[in-house]
């Protein structure tokens, strides 16, 4: 199992996300992210990592990976959870996690849906740069 | 052999071959749904096998978003099927229950697939991804900077 180190400070935008997370309806982000960084801590292909297809051209290096872990505050299980995106340097075995985000089940709709998450994203990091 | 049957015994065996038949009917419906469940999960199974980084990766935005738009299918079907109603029923049968969550399983992988595919041709997505890219080095630039 290929272990990594985990810096969940590097980026500004994840702690932004994750604060934003935490105030907004998801008290347990903090101990759902904690076990999700425990176990990719001890492999980085835990919880379901998959690498993001096409972002290459602006990853300098960087390997896009997305993690799925489970969200606790909500009533679905199985599916749903959080998604989780990090920059992986593989040269030095490190992981910055970059976005976080609730996944909501996926409907009818899933470009709109798609739009309407980035849309709250791009909301919530520009909010804080302003203040 | 005794032919003489009275009315009564005609009755109680002509019962009797009716629960035959039910339950017979009722197995071979239990096998069919077993096999084509099966036969789906395999075929997502190899199907999303086949759906692999390096060959996203060498799809242009054209293509990328005119598969999504298949794949998106295949998944509202795959989703309208795992919410029906007859499926809760299913999934309290302990024979069904395994192939049910690996269909979920499928459909889950199905739409994180569906879902980068439709990041990576997101312009307001790749810039936020860009930015994170950014601070990142930076920060990395100024730890190593630190530790010298």
């Amino acid at each position: 199992m290929p272990a990594c180190k985990v810096d969940h400070d590097a980026s500004p935008q994840f702690s932004i996300l994750r604060n934003f997370y935490r105030t907004h309806g998801y008290p347990s982000i903090d101990d759902d992210l904690a076990e999700a960084f425990q176990a990719i801590k001890q492999n980085v292909q835990a919880n379901r990592c998959r690498t993001v297809p096409r972002f290459s051209a602006v990853l300098q290096g960087f390997l896009l990976h997305k993690y799925r872990q489970k969200n606790k505050a909500a009533r679905e299980g199985a599916r749903g959870g959080w998604r989780i995106y990090a920059l992986f340097d593989k040269q030095n075995n490190v992981l910055y996690p970059i976005i976080v985000y609730p996944k909501k089940e996926m409907t009818d709709v899933p470009d709109r849906q798609i739009i309407d998450c980035v849309g709250e994203l791009l909301k919530v990091l520009e909010q804080r740069h302003l203040t | 052999m005794n032919t003489t049957l009275t009315f009564d015994q005609m009755e109680a065996s002509a019962d009797r071959t009716l629960a035959v038949v039910l339950w017979v009917k009722h197995a071979r419906n239990i096998a069919v749904v077993i096999v084509l469940f099966a036969v789906l999960n395999e075929t997502l199974r190899m199907f999303l096998r086949t759906l692999s980084t390096d060959r996203l990766n060498s799809l242009s935005d054209e293509q990328a978003k005119g598969l999504n738009a298949k794949l998106q299918e295949i998944h509202g079907q795959l989703a309208g099927m795992l919410d029906h109603g007859a499926m809760c029923f299913l999934r309290r049968q302990k024979m069904f229950e395994w192939f049910i969550d690996q269909l979920e399983e499928r459909a889950e992988d199905l739409s994180d697939i569906i879902e980068d595919l439709a990041l990576s041709y997101n312009s307001a997505f790749r810039a936020i991804v860009s930015d994170c890219v950014k601070t990142v080095s930076s920060a990395q630039s100024a730890e190593t900077v630190a530790r010298v």
